[in-house]
């Protein structure tokens, strides 16, 4: 039945990272509930929704942005960033240098994004193939836990898009964040031109983008 | 080579836009491939060039790695281990010698895995060099992406005069088509098209250079103009956009929009407007303007 007043929201939420971390293979998952080892590299950006019937009374729109993870195409991400809400930052527990590079990611993206009350948008870290981990790599879970809290991380998760682990729990810890923010922040005017988080059932959006 | 040079340019021009035939690829386009390079083109450098790093390790030869298998997995060459995927990791190493202010950038994977479907890996290796030292600018594929940037100008630019009130529509429904056009430029094509049409437009791409990739892009946007004008909703035109790429199966009437529809003219006016960005893109712009005057 068509709940009236049923609250709809969409969200724009990016997934970045080093080349090769498994950014495309955990959207899949989440949105499809498939992996294939043959993903093509991507190129530029692509883009993925998926529908979340929150609760009851809510449905969620998330709009995955999956961005590039060559260094160099980070020149283009001011333009990827814009009017996003969440984003995850994922490295492969495999590779040290992709977990080095994650504070770079998220200074990039503190840089070039903010909340409309100025606030960084919540980030979750995911600490993707954990399925192929040899023991001890992460270290132990109290120093990445005290990771996240210096760097600004709202949360992190153990992830396998392969093993289809902790995907799930990483979005939904994500989206509770914004919807969070969401609720506290003041909404700027709909011909304001601040970011428009949320969209009126059965209204289309006016300032959001669109995937 | 000397068959080549008994026809004149134009009615080259006119035959290769027509579509090379399958069984002249190989020899054409390395015809085109050493009448572009002139003396560039250094016979045996290949070689030389993978004997003289075969010891050395970069950034650039890990994120190759990273990238092969990733490059065009479902196509029967290159979707596992062996020779076809040996070639290619050649190929990207030897240019990332060749040129190292590139290296490697994500997308040229693309390009030499279709170099080497028509040409032999030296041959590849120079369809490398042709299209990004000769066809594009040097900031296409550097570690600024400057050119790949300006060019996304250039095209809206283009397409505000060619079909302002598509470009009026796209706009009041706040949609910025670059995110999706890009990708289109960046890898000629590869990543979104169906193959037949992206050879054809690699054939005449490969003699003509790069304005062939704009004409082809304005002429999606025409071909697939009504469509996109009728419809209102933001998510319905983007999602449009999208496909409308890999649907690009009608290459004769593509190739007769872009070639006999749209006028170079008003083109060389549109990117002079454009010059704009910073003062390192000015450079960009005006270099393709100067080219578009030849």
């Amino acid at each position: 039945m068509a709940a009236q007043g049923k609250k709809e929201h969409l969200y724009k939420i990016l997934v970045i990272g080093d080349l090769g971390t498994g950014k495309t293979s955990i959207i899949k998952r989440y949105v499809h509930q498939f992996f294939s080892p043959h993903y093509r590299a991507t190129i530029g950006v692509d883009f993925a929704l998926k529908v979340l019937n929150w609760d009851n009374s809510t449905t969620i729109r998330l709009q995955l942005w999956d961005i590039a993870g060559q260094e160099r195409f980070g020149n283009m991400t001011r333009v990827y960033y814009k009017e996003a809400v969440g984003a995850f930052v994922v490295f492969d527990v495999t590779r040290l240098s992709t977990f080095e590079a994650v504070q770079m990611w998220k200074a990039d993206l503190d840089n070039k994004v903010l909340l409309p009350n100025g606030k960084a948008i919540p980030a979750v870290l995911l600490a993707n193939k954990c399925d192929l981990a040899s023991e001890g790599f992460l270290g132990n879970i109290n120093q990445l836990d005290d990771y996240c809290r210096e760097k600004g991380f709202h949360a992190w998760f153990e992830t396998s898009a392969k093993e289809n682990i902790g995907i799930e729990e990483a979005a939904r810890s994500l989206v509770a964040k914004i919807l969070e923010n969401d609720e506290t922040i003041d909404h700027p005017q709909p011909d304001g031109d601040g970011i428009r988080v949320g969209e009126e059932d059965g209204r289309a959006p006016k300032k959001t983008k669109c995937c | 080579m000397s068959t080549f040079n008994c026809v004149t340019q134009t009615h080259l021009k006119q035959l290769i836009r027509k579509g090379i035939p399958r069984q002249y690829r190989p020899e054409m386009w390395k015809w085109i491939i050493k009448d572009t390079l002139k003396e560039s083109y250094q016979p045996g450098m290949y070689a030389e060039l993978m004997k003289k790093h075969v010891d050395q390790t970069s950034i650039a030869l890990n994120q190759i790695e990273l990238d092969l298998y990733r490059t065009l997995p479902t196509h029967k060459h290159y979707k596992a281990d062996g020779e076809w995927i040996n070639k290619l990791r050649r190929v990207l190493v030897a240019f990332s010698w060749y040129d190292t202010s590139i290296g490697y950038c994500q997308g040229l994977n693309r390009l030499a895995a279709i170099a080497l479907l028509f040409l032999d890996e030296e041959h590849a290796f120079w369809c490398l060099v042709t299209i990004i030292h000769h066809h594009l600018p040097r900031d296409y594929y550097d570690r600024s992406l400057l050119g790949s940037q300006a060019d996304q100008r250039v095209l809206k630019d283009i397409l505000k005069e060619r079909a302002p009130a598509l470009t009026q529509h796209l706009s009041n429904c706040d949609i910025d088509f670059s995110l999706i056009t890009f990708n289109w430029f960046h890898t000629i094509f590869v990543d979104t098209m169906p193959s037949d049409t992206m050879i054809r437009i690699w054939d005449t791409f490969l003699y003509e250079g790069s304005k062939v990739l704009f004409r082809y892009a304005v002429a999606i946007f025409l071909y697939n103009q009504d469509k996109l004008l009728a419809e209102g909703n933001s998510i319905a035109i983007f999602n449009q956009l999208r496909s409308m790429c890999k649907e690009a199966t009608d290459v004769r009437r593509l190739t007769e929009i872009s070639f006999n529809e749209i006028t170079g003219f008003r083109w060389m006016q549109s990117a002079e407007k454009e010059i704009t960005i910073t003062n390192k893109s000015r450079v960009k712009l005006k270099h393709w303007t100067s080219y578009e005057q030849q």
